[in-house]
């Protein structure tokens, strides 16, 4: 430890000759200069180490003890740094990298965003860059509460926002908003009815009236469940009440048939490069874009673009602001030609059944069935499906061009 | 000087007639051997001569002559030494 201690605040390696050094320790010892590594050299000189401060008191003692003294040696840290005193561009360029740290670290470099499942973001992200938090802004002068403020309302799934600074990365803390639940305005009466043709496989009334049965065919537009509610009198009158019209409610699944077509012809023109390729390099630094390229046009008629970014520090799992890009256009000309069935079928199958899911929204699939034929150069591929599906939609007594009717045998009329 | 000397007799002699360390009162030197490698010295009156064999300390009215192999003086102020080595022998004159 007390090397450590000597070697910081450094050492001076003297030696004192004369008819009595000894006198000359004992001064030392007396006026409370610590010494050590003490070597008598011969009858009449000594060597010993001293504390670099204390090294000018050496010489009054020296007088007095009749020795003369002079320096051997001088070692520690204070020594080494004394070398670097008139290296001025040494000196420099260390004060202008702790400025450069200094600096740096106070410009956004990274935004990181945490908390979101919902919201993309790169959504949160743009809206935060349009507010000025993007990298390569000085951070002291960011507003953040301001920013996290302005970005809440212009970020409709984000319910609370938080955007902490630390040094040249900002990271972005959301939590999202739970969806309220879809409220059913119960002032506005109408009926359900059938959306296509179909087959009653389920039916759940929740609201309304319904004489519909399990298993009974239906026609698109048939009314499936009424807003008309009839309310009987009581036992023994000849009289109903009335009607009372209510918001029809209620789940009925049907089994239907669909029928899709798509068509594709048998030629295709296709790419074909023909070698000729031409790059231009560019640099992106915090978010501007430097070309390495003059602004000049291609001389391809017909060419791909393919663009490569590397960007720094992305085998450490860090995005920092700098990335440098490569644009290769490839020459390419256009030919005819023949497309293989099988996989143009494949494809055509393929593109019907995602339309089929999306038409029936949730519901299932029970069975396909595909037929292709090749009519002038052209394929066309049909599916007929047979699905089970929600087939109810709900419509407003007052949607223009709309006529409920009320129940068979309790007297026609019209609400408009 | 020497009404100084008298003082430090007549102390010393309180130390002895009244049982009390002499190092306290009359300012005597006291020495501590710690095993064969490490001597202390309280109340020295300087160094005589020094030497990596054979080391001579001032203590008043003696001479500590401190011999062995080594040795080294490791820390010394106005009233305190330290002296490391393989100590052999340790001499009063």
């Amino acid at each position: 430890m007390k090397k450590v201690v000597n070697f910081l605040r450094g050492s001076v390696e003297v030696e004192a000759q004369g008819a009595f050094p000894e006198r000359f320790l004992n001064l030392c010892a007396q006026r409370g200069v610590s010494f050590w590594g003490v070597e008598w050299v011969e009858s009449t000189a000594v060597r010993l180490k001293v504390p670099r401060q204390e090294r000018g008191d050496l010489e009054d003692l020296a007088v007095r003890s009749g020795c003369t003294l002079s320096e051997v040696e001088r070692g520690g840290l204070p020594t080494f740094l004394e070398r670097f005193r008139r290296r001025y561009a040494l000196l420099a360029g260390l004060a202008l990298s702790l400025l450069a740290v200094l600096l740096m670290t106070q410009f956004v470099l990274v935004v990181d965003v945490s908390g979101n499942t919902e919201v993309p973001s790169a959504t949160i992200l743009s809206t935060l860059r349009r507010l000025g938090v993007r990298p390569g802004a000085f951070g002291p002068a960011l507003e953040i509460n301001y920013i996290e403020q302005r970005a809440l309302l212009e970020l409709e799934g984000i319910s609370w926002m938080s955007i902490n600074l630390h040094g040249a990365r900002a990271e972005v803390l959301v939590r999202e908003r739970v969806k309220a639940p879809e409220l059913v305005d119960e002032s506005e009466h109408g009926d359900i009815i059938a959306e296509t043709d179909g087959v009653i496989t389920r039916l759940e009334v929740l609201a309304g009236e319904t004489e519909r049965k399990v298993g009974e065919p239906v026609a698109a537009g048939d009314v499936l469940i009424q807003g008309n509610v009839l309310l009987e009198g009581p036992m023994y009158s000849e009289q109903d009440v009335g009607w009372q019209q209510v918001r029809a409610q209620g789940r009925v699944e049907a089994q239907t048939w669909r029928t899709l077509q798509a068509t594709i012809p048998l030629t295709a023109q296709v790419k074909e490069y023909t070698g000729r390729e031409t790059g231009r390099w560019f640099l992106t630094i915090l978010g501007k874009r430097i070309n390495f390229y003059r602004k000049s046009g291609i001389s391809f008629p017909q060419y791909d673009k393919i663009s490569s970014t590397w960007n720094a520090g992305s085998g450490m799992d860090l995005a920092l602001p700098l990335s440098l890009g490569r644009e290769t256009m490839r020459e390419y000309t256009l030919t005819p030609a023949e497309v293989d069935l099988a996989a143009a079928q494949e494809m055509l199958e393929a593109q019907l059944e995602r339309a089929l899911t999306e038409q029936i929204e949730g519901g299932s699939i029970t069975r396909t069935e595909y037929t292709a034929v090749v009519t002038d150069e052209m394929l066309t591929v049909t599916l007929r499906a047979e699905c089970t599906e929600e087939i109810g939609r709900f419509v407003p007594f007052d949607e223009p061009g709309y006529q409920t009717r009320l129940p068979a045998g309790r007297g026609d009329e019209t609400n408009s | 000087m020497a009404g100084k000397r008298k003082k430090e007799s007549v102390l010393e002699r309180t130390a002895q007639v009244f049982d009390l360390p002499g190092d306290l009162v009359a300012g005597l030197p006291r020495m501590e051997l710690i095993g064969d490698r490490e001597l202390r010295m309280e109340n020295h009156r300087g160094i005589l001569a020094y030497g990596s064999e054979e080391i001579h300390i001032s203590g008043g009215k003696l001479i500590l002559k401190v011999r062995g192999e080594g040795l080294e003086l490791r820390s010394m102020n106005a009233g305190e030494l330290l002296i490391t080595g393989q100590i052999r022998a340790v001499e009063l004159d």
